[in-house]
This record gives structure tokens, C-alpha cells and sequence, in this order.
């Protein structure tokens, strides 16, 4: 075999492989502050990911990078082999579509039901109403919220509103999970529950990337660790703990 | 196109919660929307009625012409002859004297006893003349120069103080139909910009789910629209009520005024502005979006 060929095999293997590659990427904000220096991460499919770091290191820059809710100044990002930073704007809904997303806070829409949340991420991306009754249930008992589909986001506890953020990110199917700390606002017990659920997720082979300070958590998972400081990336582990 | 309609029940339900979190405020803006469109619909209603009662006037232009006193019957019929030939005449027909006097009492009504005074009837017989209105010179012209003629009344003067005032309606409807657009596009535009911001969080959140933009903008858009047809539905019930009264007040002591109908005027008005309302509506919630997408 030539290794013009052997070059066309490994590029097509390395492109079906790497679900997320950020090269050499940078953002500063308005005020002249570095958010990001350099940041080159690859994230391969099926994958579980830490991404830690004190506040303001940069973790959020990174995940608003992945979402394309800001662009980077350099450097690219590509998903699912699409360089995201040539987007066009009408393109980033179809991007998000396919990176379900959880936030410390939930946001989750206060007048819909449960089962409304849920199905409702699936309704602004046209699927057919078959397919939501079909799959809403699923993905509800998947999180063990099946009995509380009918009640409203205030009648819930901070885990069960966390749980039905990871429902709605997970409803679509999409290859990324990004959860930028999920699990802020919860005690230890429900904390776990939510771990184990993400745990459940990416077995199913979903890859998942998470922001998190969850010292714990990190440390007994035994996954990949990226620890950014002040915008650079200082550590990437495999099977790392929260600290070297 | 289908996803809208699909989630019809969503965008109703979301126009809902925009109108509700600042009801007060949407409310003012209801009432104000709805009485510059009551305006407006009073200045077009004018409008309307001054030009039809104009064309009216004008479709039935004529002029008499009072000839001499000792001409013969054979006399009188070759003039309305020649008088018929003229360029603009439409037609010439005799009204005798009797006819005068009884157009006279039909005028006067119950004033009409005054005629009883006179011991002769004082009505001379005269040439009825049905003109071509913007031909109304040359045709005077023309009659001055014949024979006979002694006297030519025409209703130049009434005809263009009505053409004045349908003038001035005119340049009045433009003035508030320019205002009231103006008017409406800033305060919708300016109540949709407080919606879009008072839902910030959530439409954050739709964006991060993956809607487009067009789904998140769309119950912005209906609430504005909703706002503007509300808006012209109480201005064209108001209108239908006012100009009812009005209706009431001139066709009873005027009725030689040719009013158009009032149930073609009411519908022709509650088209109009219910449409003109519905494009300001949208039209204000588009730059309302626009102004807020890159703060958003």
C-alpha cells in the first residue's frame, strides 16, 4: 500500500474517530482579558471528559466555544468533522441540535410540565408528534422520572429538575453531552444520582463533557481529566483525579 | 411552515405569557393603538366621505340658463338644441315654470308656505343644463356667446369649496395615516423589545436547544400582531358607533347631501384598518426583533 493511501486511510479514520478537535484556539473578551490561549483538545466518540479548573479559568469560554454562543478569535474547532467557526448563522440551531446540554441552574420552562420539557426539544426541531410519544417516555423512565411526567419544574426537587435538564439534552440522540456543573446546586446523595445517570448516558454512547469543581466526583470516576489555568490547558489525564 | 402550525398551541400560549408579564403596560398600549387608529379611522372616513360626496356633486354638475322672456316654444327648442351640441354637455331640458315652483316647495318643505305670498308664481321657466364639470368654462363661454341667454347661474362657488374641503381631508388623511404608521411601528416595536427582554433567559435556552430563530421570534410577532388587530377592532367599533350618530345627524336635517352608504363605509373601514393594523403590527414587531438581536 502507498502511503499516499495509507495517509487517505488514517485521515479517514482519525476524521470518523475524533468527535471534537480544537486547535490552537484563542478568545479574548472586549476588556483585553484572556479567556483562552492556544487550547488544542481532541475528544474522541463515546468518551467521558472532566474539564476542571478554578472559576473564570476558562471552562465556560470553552463549553460557549462548543455551542458556538461566541466565536473563538483563532484557532478552529471542528465537530463531527464541520469546522464550526465557519458556521453561517442560521446553521448554529442544526450544531446545537446534535450537542444536548445541562446547566447548573437547569433552565428548564417553569409553564410546561415535565413531560412538556422534554418533548418540547424535540418539537422546535420538527420531529414527528410519533416519534415524541414514542420517545419522551423512554427517555423519562432512562432518568426514573416516569411517574412525575405531569408535574410542573417547581413542584420538583433540585435533582429531579436536574434530571429532567438531562432528559430534554438527551432526547434528540445527540453524539456530545455537555454539562457545565450539573451538579452545583445539589447535595452529595443527589449529586451521585445525577453522575450515575450521566455514567448510564455515555455508556449508551453518548460522548460526555463536563465542567465541574466536583472534587468527589472526579476523583472516584476515574475519567479523563482537561484542567485549564488562566485560559491554557495545564493538564490532560487519562483516568486523572480533580488535583495531580 | 408545518412546524408552525404544529405548534400553534405553543406560540398562542406564549403570546399569552408575553401579554401577561407586563399587562399593565400592554394594556396602555392596546387602548393607545386603538384610539390612533380611531383617529386615523375618523380622518379616512372624512376622507371618503368628502371625495364621495364630491364625485357625487360633480356626476350631477348643471348649470341654468335663463333666456329671453318672449322667446317661443320653437325659440326654446333650438336653443337646448345648439345648448346640446356644446362640448361637455351632457344634456339640456326645459323646466318649466310650474316644475321650478314645485322643485322650490320641495326645498323650503314645511318653510315652502312663504310662496303663498306671491299672487303669480315668481318662477321663470329655465334651460336645465347636465355638464361635463371640468368643462364647465368653455361650456359657459360658448353660452354666452348665444343668442337670446340672458342670465347664466352656475354653482361654481359651492363646487369649489367642496373640491377645497376634499382637498383638505386629503391632505389631512395623509398627514395622520404617516403619523399613526409611525406612531404604532415605535410603540410596538418598543413593547416587543420589552417582552423579548423580559423573556431573555428563555429564548437563551430555545437557542441552546437548537430552535431557530424564526420559531423563537414567531409569538414576538403574533403578540404584536394581536396587539395592532386588537388595537383596530376597538377603533373601528368606536368609528361604526361615532359616524352612526353622525350619519343620524346630517341625513336627517340634509338629505340633499349624498352620503354614501353606511354599511358600505363601516365595511370598507374595517377591512382597511384591521389590514393596515395587522402589517403595522407586523411590521413593528420585526424591528422590535431586529433592534434586540444583537443584545440578545
Amino acid at each position: 500500500m502507498s502511503s499516499f493511501k495509507q495517509l487517505q486511510l488514517y485521515v479517514r479514520w482519525k476524521g470518523r474517530d475524533l468527535l471534537i478537535e480544537m486547535v490552537n484556539v484563542s478568545k479574548k473578551f472586549g476588556d483585553g482579558f484572556r479567556a483562552l490561549h492556544n487550547v488544542s483538545i481532541n475528544i474522541k466518540n463515546g468518551e467521558f471528559v472532566f474539564i476542571v479548573g478554578q472559576s473564570g479559568a476558562g471552562k465556560s469560554t470553552l463549553i460557549k466555544l462548543l455551542l458556538k454562543e461566541i466565536s473563538a478569535d483563532s484557532g478552529s474547532i471542528i465537530i463531527n468533522n464541520k469546522d464550526i467557526s465557519k458556521l453561517k448563522r442560521k446553521e448554529i440551531p442544526y450544531l446545537r441540535r446534535n450537542i444536548g446540554v445541562v446547566f447548573q441552574d437547569f433552565r428548564l420552562l417553569q409553564d410546561k410540565t415535565v413531560y412538556e420539557n422534554v418533548a418540547f426539544a424535540m418539537e422546535v426541531i420538527e420531529a414527528p408528534g410519533k416519534d415524541i410519544r414514542r420517545k419522551v417516555p423512554i427517555v423519562l423512565s432512562l432518568v426514573g422520572l416516569s411517574k412525575k411526567s405531569d408535574l410542573y419544574p417547581h413542584q420538583l426537587s433540585g435533582g429531579e429538575q436536574q434530571r429532567v435538564s438531562l432528559a430534554r439534552a438527551i432526547v434528540n440522540g445527540p453524539s456530545i453531552l455537555i454539562a457545565d456543573e450539573p451538579t452545583g446546586n445539589l447535595d452529595p446523595d443527589t449529586s451521585w444520582e445525577i453522575m450515575k445517570n450521566l455514567n448510564e448516558i455515555n455508556h449508551r454512547g453518548t460522548t460526555v463533557l463536563m465542567a465541574t469543581h466536583a472534587k468527589d466526583i472526579v476523583d472516584s470516576m476515574k475519567k479523563r481529566v482537561i484542567e485549564i489555568e488562566e485560559g491554557i490547558v495545564i493538564r490532560d489525564e487519562q483516568r486523572g483525579g480533580y488535583e495531580v | 411552515m408545518k412546524k408552525y402550525f404544529y405548534n400553534l398551541g405553543y406560540f398562542l400560549k406564549e403570546v399569552k405569557n408575553i401579554i401577561s408579564l407586563n399587562l399593565l403596560s400592554n394594556m396602555v398600549t392596546l387602548l393607545s393603538i386603538a384610539l390612533i387608529l380611531f383617529i386615523l379611522t375618523m380622518v379616512i372616513s372624512g376622507w371618503w366621505i368628502s371625495g364621495d360626496v364630491l364625485g357625487a356633486i360633480q356626476e350631477e354638475a348643471e348649470i341654468s340658463v335663463y333666456f329671453d322672456e318672449k322667446f317661443s316654444d320653437e325659440d326654446i327648442a333650438f336653443l337646448i338644441k345648439d345648448i346640446k351640441i356644446i362640448t361637455g354637455v351632457k344634456d339640456a331640458r326645459l323646466v318649466e315654470e310650474i316644475e321650478a315652483h314645485e322643485r322650490m316647495e320641495k326645498i323650503l318643505g314645511k318653510e315652502a308656505q312663504v310662496l303663498e305670498y306671491f299672487d303669480d308664481n315668481p318662477f321663470s321657466s329655465f334651460i336645465e343644463v347636465n355638464i361635463q364639470l371640468d368643462k364647465v368654462n368653455i361650456i359657459i363661454e360658448s353660452l354666452n356667446d348665444m343668442r337670446g341667454i340672458e342670465y347664466i347661474r352656475d354653482n361654481r362657488e359651492v363646487l369649489n369649496r367642496l373640491q377645497n374641503i376634499s382637498e383638505i381631508f386629503s391632505f389631512l388623511g395623509i398627514l395622520v395615516v404617516a403619523a399613526a404608521g409611525m406612531t404604532t411601528l415605535v410603540i410596538i416595536s418598543h413593547i416587543i423589545r420589552l417582552g423579548i427582554h423580559a423573556n431573555r433567559e428563555q429564548i437563551n435556552t430555545l437557542r441552546l436547544l437548537g430552535a431557530p430563530e424564526g420559531f423563537i421570534a414567531f409569538p414576538f410577532l403574533l403578540a404584536g400582531l394581536f396587539l395592532t388587530i386588537g388595537g383596530s377592532i376597538i377603533a373601528v367599533s368606536l368609528s361604526g358607533f361615532i359616524l352612526k350618530h353622525i350619519y343620524g345627524q346630517i341625513s336627517g336635517p340634509l338629505p340633499f347631501i349624498p352620503l354614501p352608504s353606511f354599511g358600505e363605509l363601516i365595511s370598507n373601514l374595517r377591512v382597511l384598518i384591521i389590514v393596515a393594523g395587522g402589517l403595522l403590527g407586523l411590521v413593528g414587531g420585526l424591528f422590535g426583533l431586529l433592534s434586540t438581536r444583537k443584545a440578545l
